[in-house]
């Protein structure tokens, strides 16, 4: 469980189901994201379900993002792609649009970045985000990761090809 | 309205290992008789001045490697070609598709040469071949290849095949003790 000075990140379940689905399901949100738009309930429970499974085959690890005080459930965060051969994970993050422009997002992926360095034993922090997803872009110049390149037509969303960019933050800069 | 683009059926290129022909070069599936050849290429120590992985043993893990590409292949995973001379049939290097992404029609192309065949171009021949393969029968629309930045032969090869640098991922491996950076070049079907 990790903590910042307004948040809480901690294990995701599946009685997150509700909280997930009203993020999972605004097109608004996943119009950039790289999974399909939850259409019921029952994909954002499958989704949850899968989670420990993630983590224990090592592949990934997803964190609920809550408000303190009362715990209120704002948007997910993970890593995922964690090589502690070469010391090196992806980062993946996302909002329920209601809680957009308070910083919230920037100040949960300092705080991953942190605990990626500190306690994971991680040399390299990378991320991609859509080209024109400008929110996810500043959220990751803010917490000072640096743009590698451009993946054109990189993933197939939503029946299109769509460009990535890609950052990256190495520990000790 | 343009069609809805939907995941790659890749099926049929796995029912058959595909042989693939260039001027000089056949590209196909290892075989037994490889071996030799396919340990003068991966068991070569300086190839850690090039891969992060380490080189074979014994001409044993060679052996045992065939198996392996065979099983992936089996398993639809990957296809590791044999890059063999038209001249002599001995396998000069090696050339695989993987990473493939049927839901983004997108993969990895790794490709090398055993030293003894380096400055002829046939990696370069090789890899053309192999990209058009994956463009025009496979329906690939995104192909990339990822080197170490001091690799300046596999980038050139790259670059000489239509392939453009997108990234550089710093200190992106460990090999030899030390942190790495890779390029990574890109190439979108037209």
């Amino acid at each position: 469980m990790l903590e910042t000075e307004r948040l809480t990140l901690r294990q995701i379940t599946v009685a997150d189901a509700e909280d997930v689905f009203a993020y999972g399901s605004d097109p608004e949100v996943t119009k950039y994201m790289i999974f399909p738009t939850h259409r019921t309930l029952a994909d954002s429970i499958q989704w949850l379900q899968g989670v420990p499974g993630e983590f224990a085959r090592k592949e990934r690890m997803s964190f609920a993002i809550t408000l303190k005080p009362d715990g209120k459930f704002i948007g997910s965060c993970g890593f995922h792609d964690i090589s502690p051969k070469h010391h090196r994970l992806m980062m993946g993050y996302v909002l329920n649009r209601n809680y957009w422009g308070n910083g919230y997002m920037t100040e949960a992926v300092h705080e991953l970045i942190c605990f990626a360095f500190e306690e994971m034993s991680m040399h390299r922090v990378a991320a991609t985000c859509d080209f024109d997803n400008v929110r996810s872009a500043a959220v990751m110049e803010r917490c000072g990761m640096k743009l590698e390149g451009i993946l054109r037509d990189f993933e197939l969303r939503h029946g299109r090809f769509v460009t990535a960019k890609t950052y990256a933050i190495l520990n000790g800069n | 309205m343009a069609a809805e683009i939907i995941p790659l059926d890749l099926s049929r290129i796995f029912e058959h290992f595909p042989v693939l022909e260039t001027e000089r070069l056949v590209l196909r599936e290892l075989i037994g008789s490889d071996t030799e050849d396919l340990f003068a290429y991966y068991g070569d120590p300086s190839i850690k001045d090039y891969v992060s992985y380490s080189a074979f043993k014994s001409i044993d893990i060679a052996r045992d490697e065939i198996g392996r590409i065979a099983e992936g292949f089996k398993a639809h995973k990957f296809v590791e070609f044999g890059v063999a001379r038209k001249s002599d049939n001995r396998i000069v290097g090696v050339c695989t598709l993987h990473h493939i992404s049927p839901d983004h029609h997108r993969m990895e192309l790794g490709y090398g040469l055993a030293r003894a065949y380096w400055g002829f171009g046939y990696m370069t021949e090789a890899v053309r071949e192999v990209i058009r393969y994956a463009f025009e029968e496979m329906g690939i629309h995104r192909i990339e290849a990822e080197c170490e930045t001091g690799n300046i032969r596999s980038c050139r090869v790259a670059e000489r095949c239509g392939m453009t640098l997108e990234v550089t991922r710093q200190e992106n491996e460990i090999n030899k003790g030390r942190f790495v950076s890779n390029h990574v070049y890109a190439i979108i079907r037209k």
